[in-house]
């Protein structure tokens, strides 16, 4: 079913000729295991013919009773009747994206980007390259000596204020 | 029908990829979170309180005792040039300020100061989620460490 509903969206294109061989391939599979969408086909394929002879206005919408009509040379004189609806319905953002994106170089890039974006967002918080400093200890300024201790991988630095007469007193 | 051009569409996301690797400073960095944790350590036979577990085996590297009890500990934002005074117990105040903030550093100055008068001070650079520990004297076994790490 899912596959006859994009067939039929695609029917326009493949009349035209603007179809990707890849999806020609797969379209014109499906035609041949689905009748109806090959009736569907015909019909289009009709429509089209009829309109290039301009036995039927290009606005009214068809069916398939007026193309019966019109190749039996009975062309009914029908005005347009309420809302006229284009045949050939541009394209949506989505289906343009789809269409686009399920190719495969771009379902590549647009993967990249993702992993990209991903990657851009995380690395500046943890991942540290060999040898990069967790802390950098700028300047100390202190009335007692120092000392500090560095752990292994540099995720925590320590300054120990080493005792004198004064800070005992204090602490 | 128009046409879905490839191009322009690789463009886009190239521009994505190169927005998102270039923008100075994501506004992540704008402001920081700072925690600050107060612990004693001591000889008494005591337990390692849980939430130390990310410092526990860098003192245990460096000091014999064998309790470290967290006194006291809060989480605070700060954007840059704001400031936050933590009291260390009845005499000393430690005052952290943020200097700077970069995608991968946030810049510190830490004071402490005993009855007004500064008695310690440092300037110090610290990466996402790594600890900055200020410690000593010592006193009759007893130790007051000082734990400072940043978040953003």
């Amino acid at each position: 079913m899912r596959r006859c509903r994009k067939t039929q969206k695609e029917m326009e294109r493949y009349l035209d000729g603007e179809l990707l061989p890849e999806k020609v391939r797969v379209f014109e599979a499906h035609l041949r295991a689905c009748p109806k969408c090959r009736k569907e086909l015909e019909t289009k394929r009709e429509q089209r013919r009829l309109r290039i002879h301009g036995l039927i206005p290009e606005e009214v919408p068809l069916t398939t009773e007026d193309i019966i009509a019109a190749v039996c040379g009975d062309v009914p004189a029908r005005q347009p009747r309420g809302e006229v609806i284009p045949l050939a319905t541009p394209p949506g953002w989505w289906e343009k994206f789809r269409s686009f994106a399920f190719r495969p170089a771009p379902a590549i890039a647009f993967a990249l980007c993702i992993v990209a974006l991903g990657l851009s967002l995380f690395l500046p918080f943890g991942i540290l390259k060999n040898g990069e400093p967790g802390i950098v200890i700028e300047n100390i300024q202190s009335s007692s000596s120092v000392v500090i201790f560095q752990s292994e991988h540099a995720d925590t630095t320590l300054i120990w204020i080493v005792p004198n007469g004064e800070d005992q007193e204090a602490t | 029908m128009p046409r879905f051009h490839t191009a322009k569409f690789t463009f886009v996301f190239l521009g994505v990829i190169l927005f998102s690797f270039f923008m100075p400073g994501k506004g992540k960095a704008a402001s920081v979170q700072l925690e600050w944790r107060i612990i004693l350590a001591s000889h008494r036979k005591g337990t390692v309180d849980p939430r130390l577990r990310d410092i526990y085996r860098d003192l245990g590297a460096v000091f014999n005792y064998n309790s470290y009890k967290i006194l006291d500990m809060n989480r605070v934002q700060l954007s840059k040039n704001q400031s936050v005074s933590i009291p260390l117990d009845r005499n000393r105040v430690c005052v952290i300020k943020v200097t700077n903030t970069t995608p991968k550093w946030v810049n510190v100055q830490i004071q402490i100061n005993r009855k007004g008068r500064s008695v310690f001070g440092t300037a110090a650079r610290l990466r996402n989620g790594r600890s900055l520990l200020i410690g000593g004297p010592s006193t009759r076994n007893k130790a007051l460490i000082f734990s400072l790490r940043s978040f953003w």
